[in-house]
């Protein structure tokens, strides 16, 4: 297990070990040998990282880089676990959407028929490989097996594709209308104490937006600042101008009076 | 933290400003869209990548990373310290192949991806990683006896990999048998209900409907985890409080035996456990918890009846970390103690850098080359190199004298360009390299003269115990100027790297 | 020796910082001249703390990556002559887990650096000056240090 000795590389970190042999590297290190390594790490990062003690498995709950993907239940899974609840309050924010389209309803229809069908649309590539690949299943089956094990399977088969044609249909039914695609996003609105997420159209202006949050949170939009990655946030922007993605955060800052008068 | 913490309770709150449907539809789509990228939890990503773990390695503190994460994170010069929590060690581990294949199995794409892509750094940076998992694309059909004997057929089938060797290719003939003796438990046996109900993605599937028939099927062909997938080396049953040794064995914390000679090793392929007594890897014992509670209850309560105090207390005088002892550089630099193999790891017992003789086999042409310790020249492993190394018994190995000082210093110099030494501005330039030398040459051993205790008992397993007093020998002599010496570089010392 | 690491763990640590941060914090890699993205150099923008002196200020701090980051840290700067104990006159930032021997691991988050180095600030680390002014009035004169501090505070306004 000799290190690579050919590209530079691997001299870099005898460079930087080497150094690790001046006063205060070795005099480190010789406390670490001498104390649990419990202590060592307390000492230098009490405030803030003591992973030892906050365990490691912790630490990646504390960690909140991937909500989505972490174990506890995010957000949208909890929705499912208790429907009831999320659809009232989904319900009320529906309408209060409307409201704010007004305006625009002819074009606001359709979106979510769109998606239907672009679903549709993957959900019977799947689902026709899914058959595809069971109609080999089952020859093979054929092939090799007694009839009597061919004939279980089938039957075994046959429930599941039945219910998910059902389905499907359901579903084909609703696509009508092959209005232009306007992608959405999900945002995230940060204020100091919690973060809220909205789904809007990417070409959406995020006047639209804000003005609805502010009316949520029972402020004045003037009073309002919004920014993503630091910068301000024109109002007449829209999500893709900004070149936002799924999930990212858009921060608000209410202005108080002091802040007003230095602008 | 605590800001982070309540970060996260609020986001549990929010509610989502979207119709209903379309939210379930999204869903919808997600999943479809989900065969590419394949979400795994945050629990499974490498801290040091950020992305899922690749071919799990699994510190002596409990903690993991990926195999080359680990690697690339070591000091090869001197002790190397966790990624993720600091705790030193000077044993590169070996990759825990059942968190490997367990991870192969949860998240069979996503973990793909990654293969592909560690693949190609690999080529590109002209060394690679051992391969297990060729053949595991294709299950097998199977018997059920064969998840117990797999681990017990362990040793010999190591010795297989052995004999034949690694080279990416060959490897999969001699250790498919192996192999796919792992990968044949799912199919023999059936999933257990709690499996499935409490993976987070199939949890997640539950309200579409529609689509769970699918979903039903992929899970059907993605062999979803077991038990058996999940069983101790020693007592061939769920893992409880599972530790992973040096050598990538697991157990049970409470089937690792400390034998009477105080020797730890690893009851399936014999090889030490350097590194004291491992901590449990929590990770893993979380993800048991969740995914086979009863079980995992039942076993807690089985042992709790078995358990006793005094074989704990053992263990955790055990567990004191391994730490190298400061003696060794100085004798490095003096040049009158045991030879320190700078940027050199024992293939066998992962020793980083070897300390004692270093055996370099003459015929391995890889470009990370074969080399072991003295204990494991002489009483060889049963087990392949770290890396892949086409070793084999036959080759030759000829005993390599250490670096000398004067060449580490012309080396260093010549590859100055870099400029890494220091992370501290107004610090670099070679000359400020000299004196620091001389001055810390001194002062480890006032530190070791300090700390008798310091020299570590793992270390002593695997180097021979002679050199430790030889070493402790000169200590006084230094002890006042050290002091001294200390206090003339702390200020600057301490400034700089705080 | 980490080959090509540096990159792809920064990327990720950019695609987790857009999805969740701590609020008020800002952080991101540079943007070349041409548009393209240096992902080796961020330019991060750290609150000063609720209910301390330091409320108001939002202190500009650019965070230097080697290619051997994540083995290494990342070298901190605030702005030169940053006025705080802990900060050297060239705004490199002094703190333990910033340095590759005492306190760093591979396993920090550029969040959790910027929320260490949002704590130091108004918790310096009397012990390690790496600034004379502001380590001499910090431990002989506190009133005059709360007011240097305050002045900064104006100094660096929220920019929006």
């Amino acid at each position: 297990m000799k290190l690579n000795q050919e590209n530079g590389g691997p001299l870099l970190p005898l460079l930087r070990s080497l150094v690790v042999a001046d006063g205060a590297g070795l005099r480190n290190s010789g406390r670490v040998t001498a104390t649990p390594p419990a202590d060592s790490t307390k000492d230098d990062l009490e405030p803030l990282f003591d992973y030892r003690r906050v365990q490691p498995l912790n630490i990646v709950c504390l960690d909140d880089d991937c909500l989505d993907t972490s174990p506890v239940p995010s957000p949208k899974r909890r929705k499912f676990a208790n429907p009831d609840v999320a659809e009232v309050d989904l319900d009320k924010d529906v309408e209060v959407i409307k409201v704010v389209n007004v305006e625009e309803e002819d074009w606001l229809a359709p979106p979510p028929v769109v998606s239907t069908k672009a679903y549709s649309k993957i959900g019977e590539d799947s689902t026709i490989k899914e058959l595809r690949r069971r109609k080999q299943e089952l020859l093979s089956f054929a092939q090799s097996a007694k009839s009597m094990l061919q004939e279980e399977e089938e039957s075994a088969k046959q429930e599941p594709s039945g219910s998910s044609k059902l389905s499907l249909d359901a579903v084909a039914e609703q696509p009508k209308n092959p209005a232009p695609e306007r992608a959405k996003i999900v945002i995230s609105i940060q204020n100091k104490d919690e973060i809220k997420q909205f789904r809007i159209y990417m070409d959406d202006k995020f006047e639209k937006l804000f003005s609805l949050y502010a009316n949520k949170a029972k402020l004045d939009l003037q009073s309002l600042v919004f920014s993503f990655d630091g910068d301000k946030i024109n109002l007449a922007a829209t999500p893709a101008s900004l070149g936002m993605e799924d999930d990212d955060i858009i921060e608000t800052f209410c202005l108080n009076l002091d802040m007003l008068t230095m602008k | 933290m605590e800001k982070e913490e309540k970060i996260n309770v609020n986001i549990d709150e929010t509610l989502t400003e979207t119709e209903n449907e379309e939210h379930v539809e999204d869903e919808k789509e997600r999943l479809d869209v989900n065969l590419p990228p394949e979400e795994f939890p945050n629990e499974f990503q490498c801290c040091v990548c950020l992305e899922l773990l690749y071919k799990p390695v699994v510190l002596a503190c409990g903690h993991m990373s990926c195999f080359w994460c680990v690697y690339n994170a070591m000091n090869h010069v001197y002790q190397s310290n966790c990624p993720i929590c600091r705790c030193p060690f000077n044993h590169f581990p070996s990759v825990c192949q059942l968190l490997h294949f367990l991870l192969l199995k949860l998240y069979p794409i996503a973990y793909k991806r990654r293969e592909r892509q560690v693949q190609e750094e690999e080529n590109e940076a002209g060394r690679f990683s051992l391969q297990f998992d060729k053949n595991l694309v294709e299950p097998m059909p199977c018997e059920n006896s064969d998840i117990f004997r797999n681990n017990q057929n362990q040793p010999h089938l190591e010795m297989d990999i052995h004999s034949e060797s690694c080279s990416r290719d060959q490897e999969s003939s001699s250790s498919r048998d192996s192999l796919k003796m792992t990968m044949q438990d799912e199919n023999g046996i059936a999933n257990k209900p709690t499996t499935t109900s409490k993976d987070p993605e199939v949890s997640r599937n539950e309200p579409n409907e529609g689509k769970s028939w699918i979903q039903n099927e992929f899970e059907h062909k993605d062999q979803k985890v077991s038990i058996a997938d999940l069983l101790c080396a020693a007592c061939k049953r769920l893992l409880l409080r599972p530790v992973v040794l040096n050598c990538g064995h697991v157990y049970c914390e409470s089937c690792f035996l400390i034998p009477k000679d105080e020797n730890l090793r690893c009851q399936v392929c014999k090889s030490l456990q350097p590194n004291g007594f491992p901590s449990v890897c929590l990770i893993l014992e979380q993800f048991l918890e969740e995914h086979f509670p009863e079980e995992y209850t039942e076993r807690q309560r089985t042992l709790l009846k078995e358990h006793s105090c005094s074989i704990q207390a053992q263990r955790d005088a055990k567990r004191s970390a391994a730490s190298m002892s400061m003696d060794f550089y100085s004798s490095w630099f003096l040049g009158n103690g045991p030879k320190v193999h700078i940027g050199v790891g024992c293939d066998y017992c992962g020793m980083t850098p070897i300390i004692g003789e270093r055996y370099r086999c003459k015929d391995c042409v890889e470009k990370i080359g074969f080399d072991l310790c003295e204990s494991c020249y002489k009483a060889p492993a049963k087990i392949p190199g770290r890396f892949n190394q086409q070793h084999k018994p036959e080759h030759q190995l000829e005993i390599v004298q250490p670096l000398s000082l004067s060449d580490f210093i012309s080396r260093l110099t010549s590859e100055q360009s870099d400029d890494d030494i220091s992370d501290a501005p107004g610090h670099t330039g070679d000359a400020s390299h000299m004196p620091m030398l001389s001055a810390s040459v001194q002062q480890d051993e006032g530190d070791g003269s300090q700390d008798p205790e310091d020299v570590s008992p793992s270390l002593i397993l695997s180097v021979d115990v002679s050199l430790d007093q030889e070493d402790d020998s000169d200590d006084p002599n230094d002890n006042i100027s050290s002091d001294t010496i200390n206090q003339g570089f702390n200020p600057v010392n301490s400034c700089n790297y705080s | 020796m980490s080959d090509g690491i540096a990159r792809s763990r920064l990327a990720e640590e950019r695609k987790a910082w857009r999805k969740n941060h701590p609020h008020g914090f800002v952080a991101k890699p540079e943007t070349r001249a041409d548009g393209s993205v240096d992902l080796m150099v961020w330019h991060c923008v750290i609150p000063g703390k609720n209910g301390t002196d330091w409320e108001g200020g939002y202190f500009p701090l650019t965070l230097n990556f080697s290619e051997e980051y994540p083995s290494k840290p990342p070298k901190c700067k605030f702005p030169n002559g940053f006025f705080h104990p802990n900060v050297y006159p060239s705004g490199i930032v002094c703190l333990s887990i910033l340095s590759e021997r005492r306190g760093w691991r591979p396993s920090i988050t550029v969040k959790q650096i910027l929320v260490g180095i949002q704590d130091l600030l108004d918790q310096p680390n009397a012990t390690d000056a790496a600034q004379t002014e502001g380590h001499q009035l910090y431990v002989s004169n506190p009133n005059e240090y709360r007011k240097r501090v305050q002045q900064q505070v104006l100094q660096y306004p929220q920019s929006l």
